[in-house]
């Protein structure tokens, strides 16, 4: 995510992301980052398991 | 991505091995390759798309897809292995270069020409490698769905600027600046197996109430899907009416008897078209000015009161206060007045003192009213721009619908016209238009109804959901499957969320540069922008001062052509600047994009040639330019000409038997002539370098 989330100069989508819970936060920049790795490709078998990992380890 | 070169080999048409190298001069950067209708355009455009994406890149109007291979060479081969269709190109992209191949077999033609052979070489820092998945390092340098808005027929963009291909212009957005990650992750968190896997797990360990409202949420869900299918459905069909009225109305078009009316007809239905849009957005524009300044003209009672109010303590001297109370408690509390002289408790002094609080004010009552009565003022002065600016509204409505019912008029009379001709041909084409125009009217019917079908059905799921998400359970299991669920769900939602600030916040940004493109073509007082629907339009502003307002301009096909391309040229921009725009996605890398366009200037007036031939040069870092010679002269020749931006030229020369009536045999460029058509008994296609002196 952006690197002035909620400094003077941010966006209204770096603010919004600020507001939701740091639990919630943290889960996506991790999802975000699984999603880069398969966004070019044709198939993209596993991405499903590899989030719900990321929940299971995330929310306990 | 700069394109160097491109060396085809009995791609269609063309036979043998043949190259072109395109320019790569910063301040020459377009390439203009002239050709006629028929002599290889499309099929050189195809070869470029063929080669970064194999037969899914290939365009709608590039006939026989399946027949890659040179014909005359196919059918005198000898050896279905040996003998192969191929395109090279040579390309960089930021410090490295690539050079990828792709290949066809006849043999591999005959069973399924979509399978091809790719290969892709990258040299970096001096050191050559094969990529070994070279179509996703494609796809990732040039994401498939931006390839439309940079290899495309300029007599075939028009579309974008029509208020029903919103959807499009969304995709581009979504697609150019990288937004199409924070959709699909939504889309990923919401998937059966995902969600659904989630939700199982809750539903497993749950008691028996919290089950069955887990199966009551999942039967809204269901009814939600089944809902957005009907009018996907509903979508599809009425877009195929349409595909059957238009090919009736190419047949009216035609035929001789019924070619005039149909014509006027097509422009009335374009008029039509984009003043229902003009209108549905009025309409938008007078519900916002109600909404955010018509309290005014509601409150004026109020108004007249609160300014009685303040005058009247303004003429009893309360404001300003003539001494604050703040002041002379200070003075009583320490018991000495400022000059000097005591004030003991009970003395006449201390009385005096006291005495004057009867006139004293408050600092903030002093600061309140005057407040007030700034807001008193505003409000004023607001109400009677507010009341103009509703009024100039209210008159452009009524032009507006003046106008929609002349036109509706016009085509009745049209329709009328039509369906009584003598000739049979046209009275059956003309009763079956009319019986498609009545479904098509069915369609818009249930297209209404079903959407609100799907707010209500909404509704009921997203408060269902809650009821999920709030339920006591008792087990460890059902708590942690319940909070899981509910993140995978909260997530999603603030993805949805953030994809609409970053949307909203880019429109600002595109339109920006939207206009800024738009005034290099068109006249001042005319500006496009991207309506908060993503509609393409023109704007223009009628009147002056504050009591002006701003109007949508009804586009022709050419202003529609310009509008489509301004969007293009500026999403490309974007794209170039894509790392330092303000986005919630970090780590976007800037992309530089060609421009590869058939025919820019097919449907434009002469008006608008010249201006978009003086612009081309400056869409994109590298712009190559396919016209054939009707669309070159004039305007065009001389803007790209003088203008010293054409880097090289290559000439398109056609073997045939036989070529088409108005294609010349000989092109002029500049002052010189070439020859662009031999007869010849076998078909072929030669790029040509032109070399002007």
């Amino acid at each position: 995510m952006g690197e002035s989330e909620g400094g003077p100069k941010s966006t209204a989508s770096q603010r919004a992301f600020k507001q939701a819970r740091p639990e919630i936060q943290k889960l996506l920049k991790e999802i975000l980052q699984a999603e880069r790795q398969v966004q070019h490709m044709r198939r993209r078998d596993g991405i499903h398991e590899d989030i719900l990992t990321i929940i299971k380890t995330h929310i306990r | 991505m700069i394109i160097e070169k491109i060396v085809v080999e009995d791609f269609r048409q063309f036979r043998g091995k043949q190259e072109l190298i395109f320019s790569t001069l910063k301040g020459k950067n377009v390439t203009v390759v002239h050709a006629e209708n028929g002599f290889g355009k499309t099929a050189l455009l195809n070869a470029l798309l063929w080669g970064f994406y194999g037969h899914e890149g290939l365009t709608e109007d590039f006939e026989h897809p399946d027949r890659i291979l040179h014909e005359d060479v196919a059918r005198k081969s000898r050896d279905a292995n040996a003998t192969e269709a191929r395109v090279t190109i040579l390309f960089r992209d930021d410090e490295s270069r690539y050079s990828l191949t792709r290949s066809l077999s006849l043999a591999q033609q005959k069973l399924n020409a979509k399978q091809t052979i790719l290969h892709l070489k990258v040299t970096r820092d001096g050191e050559t490698f094969t990529e070994e998945s070279p179509q996703r390092r494609i796809d990732t340098l040039m994401p498939r769905g931006i390839r439309d808005f940079l290899f495309f027929n300029g007599e075939r963009i028009d579309h974008l600027a029509m208020a029903q291909n919103s959807e499009l212009i969304t995709q581009a957005i979504y697609q150019v600046l990288g937004l199409n990650l924070l959709r699909t992750t939504a889309a990923d968190l919401r998937h059966p197996s995902v969600r659904g896997e989630l939700n199982r797990r809750l539903r497993e360990h749950s008691d028996q109430d919290a089950r069955a409202l887990i199966d009551k949420h999942a039967a809204s869900e269901a009814e939600v899907a089944r809902i957005k299918e009907s009018i996907e459905t509903c979508a599809n069909e009425r877009k195929a009416v349409e595909g059957e009225i238009r090919t009736i109305d190419a047949k009216l078009e035609t035929n001789k008897e019924a070619h005039a009316l149909q014509t006027e007809r097509r422009g009335l239905e374009e008029r039509q078209s984009s003043q229902n849009t003009a209108l549905q957005e009025l309409d938008i524009r007078i519900a916002q000015t109600i909404a955010a300044d018509a309290y005014g003209v509601f409150a004026k009672g109020l108004v007249t009161r609160g300014k009685e109010i303040v005058q009247r303590l303004r003429s009893e001297g309360k404001i300003p206060a003539r001494v604050l109370n703040s002041f002379l408690h200070e003075l009583l509390e320490a018991h000495r007045c400022i000059c000097g002289t005591g004030l003991p408790e009970g003395s006449d002094q201390f009385k005096e003192v006291q005495k004057l609080l009867t006139i004293a004010g408050d600092q903030n009552f002093n600061n309140a009213v005057g407040a007030l009565d700034n807001a008193i003022g505003v409000i004023e002065g607001g109400v009677d721009r507010t009341i103009s600016t509703l009024q100039n509204q209210r008159a452009q409505r009524v032009q507006l619908r003046q106008e929609l019912r002349r036109l509706g008029e016009r085509l009745e009379e049209i329709h009328e016209k039509l369906g009584s001709k003598d000739d049979d041909a046209v009275t059956a084409l003309e009763t079956k238009r009319q019986d498609l125009q009545l479904k098509l009217r069915e369609h818009d019917t249930s297209f209404g109804s079903l959407q609100e079908q799907l707010k209500a059905a909404e509704k009921v799921r997203d408060d269902l959901l809650k009821q999920v998400h709030e339920v006591k359970l008792k087990e460890g299991t059902a708590i942690l499957a319940q909070r899981q669920l509910e993140a995978a769900d909260e997530a999603a939602a603030i993805l949805d969320r953030l994809l609409e600030l970053e949307m909203s916040d880019l429109r600002e940004v595109l339109n920006r540069e939207i206009d800024s493109h738009f005034q290099k073509i068109i006249d001042r007082e005319y500006w496009a922008e991207l309506s908060d629907q993503f509609v393409l339009r023109i704007k223009k502003r009628l009147g002056s001062g504050e009591t002006s307002d701003v109007i949508d301009v009804a586009q022709s096909t050419g202003q529609r052509q310009v509008t489509s391309l301004v969007f293009i040229a500026s999403l490309v921009s974007l794209a170039r600047q894509r790392a330092e725009l303000p986005t919630i996605l970090k780590g976007l890398d800037g992309g530089e994009y060609p421009m590869v366009m058939d025919s820019p200037f097919g449907q434009l007036g002469d008006a608008f040639r010249q201006g978009v031939a003086k612009w081309i040069p400056t869409l994109a870092p590298q712009v190559i330019v396919f016209v054939s010679s009707s669309q070159y002269k004039g305007p065009v020749q001389e803007q790209l000409d003088e203008g010293g931006r054409v880097g090289r030229r290559y000439l398109l020369a056609y073997h045939g038997p036989s070529k088409r009536d108005e294609a010349a045999s000989e092109i002029k460029i500049g002052t010189q002539r070439f020859k662009q058509y031999s007869k010849s008994d076998v078909e072929f296609t030669e790029i040509r370098s032109v070399e002007l002196s």
